[in-house]
């Protein structure tokens, strides 16, 4: 038998299947990400804070809402400065609506061509789909556009708030669009529901997200292992270990020696309470696949739901309250810092330490894809036996990479441990 | 090759994945990629070798890896496309060099990776030659898929469109408003007209940036909706005459063609002025009325200062004065700026002489006069088509008086005149504060006032004061009394 090295298409990035065959038996499996190395954490040192955010969100074009709230988070952690609840509320839609149209391309473009037997969507001739896909993803895009300026590289939000406070009109305007898009969001779910999906066991089974134990948590100060242990985002260099493998442009994560898993499911797991009612429903029809990696692509679906239901929300309660004028302010001073939110794919840290004129010291970015990497490779060692020498193997793998949705440009920007000394 | 259906390929190298996803989310490139094959899409699951026709690459070269697939892409391609920043100029990646290479090092520690890093991470064509670039971070989802269009329809790329980046997008309409138009196409962005207007009433300002950039009143609003009060510096600023007043030489052609006879009145500073467009330095109003009557006017008077007042009826309101806005732009600029003195503001003036066609240093005045307008720069266009069109010289023009020749007493009292807007502001805040309460206000719109008007040539202060000094002695701006300063 021959050995397989396989490119995975149909995800964010470049990142190679290796499985060494030599000599009849499975020598080693490996999750290969080849994507080029790009250094962010070492050429952002020595720059000025406020230049972070605009660089951070040029990780990645999918998560690039994500990447940019977090590192002000960060900052605003490092730089002491306080934000009102309006903030806090429109920087909940930007993520919504960042998950939203992140969450949606995956699915449509990503996952479903595998079950539809087509071989993307766009030749498929699966129109409704990809009108739907254009439906949903107009909604999550307007929903970042109109509060941050653009849809992809956003502009508008920075350290202490937002450059513009949107006004009435626009929050109207936005409302009536996710409104009418939301029966687009429940079609959805079903539609991923009745896929089927190969079953596909992974005995270990370990999850982190952010808690915070009032709501659906997307930002937060406390990350949960399996909702029974917690700790302080503060402490996440003690209680999560790194390390680097020569095959792959990013580290892999373990918790006591154990790989887990972040993103949707982890996510629904940990704060599934504070759900909406409907998606709650939704979660409880799909109740099984929570326990499985393929369970990323109906439970995506739900928590989309959620977005939107929340988001409904938001801005029902924005438009009785009204919207105050606000402006950012900021006072420089020296500190350190961590945010972490919950971005598409899972949590996400950023962690950056400023000297007394505001400039970086210090840069640390661990991805959710980065703590994927080990969950992946795991599943796969414990799959490949299962399916070796089935004659679609290399598609049912590559099908499983693809539902965890592995974001590869995030996670090669790459790590740092040994900088910390300087 | 319109036949064959086009075989495209997207590659990435370094990047975010921002632009790829830019062309997915807009519907007309996703319409253009149903009609053509995509060879290459890692996005789409395509994976197919070459030859591809047109190939995009998204993101900078950044280690040995990519420099060697970048040459094998390039011999496989016909047209090589340059997406986005990265791949442009090499944009965020590229920060890698300004970075001390102990610290690039030290990301690594000691493991030696198989994607090995470049020193000189760099733009694509800093390797193969590129055909197309398109910037931006990210991309235009409008500028790839007008390219997308052009190259799958095997359409010429114009030369400006090569890079989309130097070229502006083409305006469609003017914005035309009733004394000013605004030609986006025509303007360089010098902003001459951003300075000249905020020192008067900010109405133009720039808005978009990058390649959109364009001057416009606020929110894209058309001339006449925004706070613009058509005094017209702008189009004497203007170096490529972006900003002009709207013509009215071919209305006034008709009505002289009409066989009805027109009369004329030419305001004093017109008249001396009209003599610096034909290289003339001495006075020269005769033949100004000489040129109008060769053209084909019957009567040419000379409107003065008496008239004005005639035309107008000064009532003091309460504790305000009584304000004479002589022009429509003092008007609307206290319309305004300053709505509680509305009461106080004069009539608009009803012409004293029967005419038709007014001849003045002005493009306010386009917007309220019951008479066709001609500023000074389009009266002596006119006179200069009638010289080309007889094969005559200026100089031969005799010297002939106004047909209306009387010239009037003068009023004297207490009036006061502000020109330009700084002063009108001065006055009008004192005269909201009821300081000048029973007198009586002139509000001339122009900076300097009607010799430096809107309808004028831009001259020196020397050619200025030459106007100032023949116009006084012509019966002008004689109530220069400036005691409230």
């Amino acid at each position: 038998m021959s050995n397989i090295s396989k490119q995975i298409t149909r995800i964010v990035g470049h990142s190679k299947l290796e499985i060494d065959l030599s000599g009849g038996s499975i020598k080693d499996i490996r999750f290969n990400i080849n994507e080029d190395a790009r250094f962010f954490e070492a050429f952002m040192v020595g720059r000025r804070y406020e230049d972070v955010p605009e660089i951070v969100t040029r990780i990645c074009g999918t998560c690039n809402a994500n990447h940019r709230m977090t590192s002000i988070m960060a900052l605003e952690s490092a730089l002491g400065v306080e934000v009102s609840d309006q903030t806090e509320l429109l920087r909940k839609l930007v993520l919504y609506g960042s998950l939203i149209q992140s969450h949606m391309l995956h699915l449509y473009l990503l996952v479903l061509p595998d079950y539809i037997g087509a071989d993307d969507l766009l030749s498929s001739g699966k129109n409704e789909y990809i009108k739907r896909l254009l439906n949903l993803k107009y909604c999550g895009n307007r929903m970042v556009q109109i509060l941050c300026g653009r849809p992809i590289q956003l502009i508008d939000a920075v350290v202490g708030g937002f450059n513009v406070t949107p006004s009435h009109r626009k929050v109207e305007e936005l409302l009536r669009i996710v409104k009418e898009t939301r029966s687009d969001a429940v079609e959805s779910f079903h539609l991923f529901n009745s896929l089927k999906l190969p079953e596909i066991k992974n005995t270990e089974q370990s999850h982190m997200s952010l808690r915070n134990g009032s709501e659906y948590a997307l930002t937060g100060r406390t990350i949960s292992l399996d909702g029974k242990e917690s700790f302080k985002v503060e402490d996440y260099r003690s209680k999560i270990d790194e390390s680097v493998v020569p095959h792959s442009t990013s580290k892999r994560c373990r918790i006591k020696g154990r790989s887990f898993y972040v993103g949707a499911r982890a996510r629904i797991r940990i704060n599934r309470e504070w759900m909406s009612d409907e998606s709650k429903s939704l979660v409880a029809s799909c109740e099984s696949s929570l326990d499985s990696p393929m369970g990323n692509i109906p439970t995506k679906a739900a928590e989309v739901l959620h977005c939107y239901d929340d988001s409904i929300n938001i801005l029902e309660g924005m438009i009785s309250k009204g919207i105050r004028e606000e402006k950012p302010k900021v006072e420089v001073r020296a500190g350190e810092g961590v945010g972490v939110t919950e971005s598409t794919r899972g949590t996400l840290i950023h962690h950056y330490a400023l000297d007394e004129k505001g400039f970086i010291k210090y840069a640390n970015i661990i991805t959710p894809t980065t703590f994927n990497c080990q969950h992946i490779e795991d599943t796969l060692r414990s799959t490949v036996p299962e399916i070796l020498g089935s004659q679609d193997m290399v598609f049912q793998l590559e099908r499983l990479i693809r539902a965890y949705d592995p974001c590869i440009s995030c996670a090669s920007h790459f790590l740092d441990l040994k900088m910390r000394s300087c | 090759m319109s036949g064959k259906v086009k075989r495209v390929a997207f590659f990435e190298f370094a990047d975010c994945g921002g632009c790829e996803l830019a062309i997915i989310e807009n519907a007309k490139a996703l319409e253009l990629l149903g009609k053509v094959e995509i060879a290459y899409w890692l996005l789409l699951g395509k994976t197919d070798e070459g030859p591809y026709d047109i190939t995009f690459i998204e993101g900078c070269v950044a280690s040995e890896h990519d420099v060697e697939s970048l040459k094998h892409i390039r011999e496989r391609s016909r047209i090589l496309v340059s997406l986005g920043a990265d791949a442009c100029v090499s944009g965020i990646p590229g920060l890698r060099r300004f970075a001390s290479n102990d610290k690039v090092k030290g990301v690594y520690g000691r493991t030696e990776l198989e994607q090995r890093p470049i020193e000189n991470i760099g733009p694509i064509d800093q390797f193969v030659k590129v055909d197309y670039l398109l910037r931006g971070c990210p991309v235009d989802g409008h500028h790839a898929s007008r390219l997308l269009e052009l190259l799958v329809e095997d359409k010429p790329v114009e030369q400006g469109e090569k890079s989309f980046d130097y070229v502006k997008p083409r305006f469609k309409e003017n914005n035309v408003g009733r004394a000013i138009v605004l030609d986006n196409e025509k303007c360089i962005l010098c902003e001459r007209c951003v300075e000249v207007c905020n020192r008067i009433v900010s109405a133009l300002s720039i808005a978009e940036r990058g390649i959109n950039t364009l001057i416009t009143p606020p929110f894209r609003m058309n001339m006449d909706g925004s706070t613009c009060i058509s005094c017209g510096q702008c189009t004497v600023y203007c170096p490529v005459s972006a900003l002009y007043e709207r013509d009215s030489i071919a209305e006034v052609n008709r009505m002289l063609s009409s066989g009805r006879p027109i009369d004329a009145v030419v305001e004093v500073e017109t008249a001396v002025s009209i003599g610096e467009f034909f290289g003339q330095n001495t006075r020269c109003h005769g033949m100004l009325v000489d040129a109008l009557k060769k053209i084909g006017f019957r009567n040419v008077y000379l409107s003065r200062s008496r008239y004005r007042a005639k035309y107008l009826d000064p009532r003091p309101v309460g504790r305000f004065p009584a304000i004479i806005p002589c022009c429509y732009s003092a008007r609307k600029f206290v319309e305004t700026f300053y709505p509680m003195l509305r009461p106080a503001l004069a009539q608009p003036p009803k012409p004293g002489l029967k005419a038709d066609v007014w001849i003045g240093p002005c493009t306010g005045r386009k917007f309220d006069s019951g008479m066709t307008v001609l500023s000074t720069r389009e009266v002596s266009k006119m006179i200069r088509d009638f010289l080309t069109m007889k094969y005559l010289e200026f100089q031969e023009f005799e010297d002939v008086g106004f047909d209306d020749v009387e010239l009037r007493e003068l009023e004297t009292g207490k009036r006061m005149i502000a020109e330009g807007a700084s002063e009108m502001r001065q006055v009008l805040d004192k005269a909201s504060r009821g300081e000048l309460q029973g007198s009586v206000v002139e509000l001339w719109a122009c900076p300097g006032g009607c010799n430096t008007g809107g309808g004028q040539y831009h001259a020196s202060d020397e050619v200025v004061s030459r106007r100032r000094e023949w116009g006084d002695s012509m019966g002008s701006a004689l109530w220069r009394t400036r005691w409230w300063v």
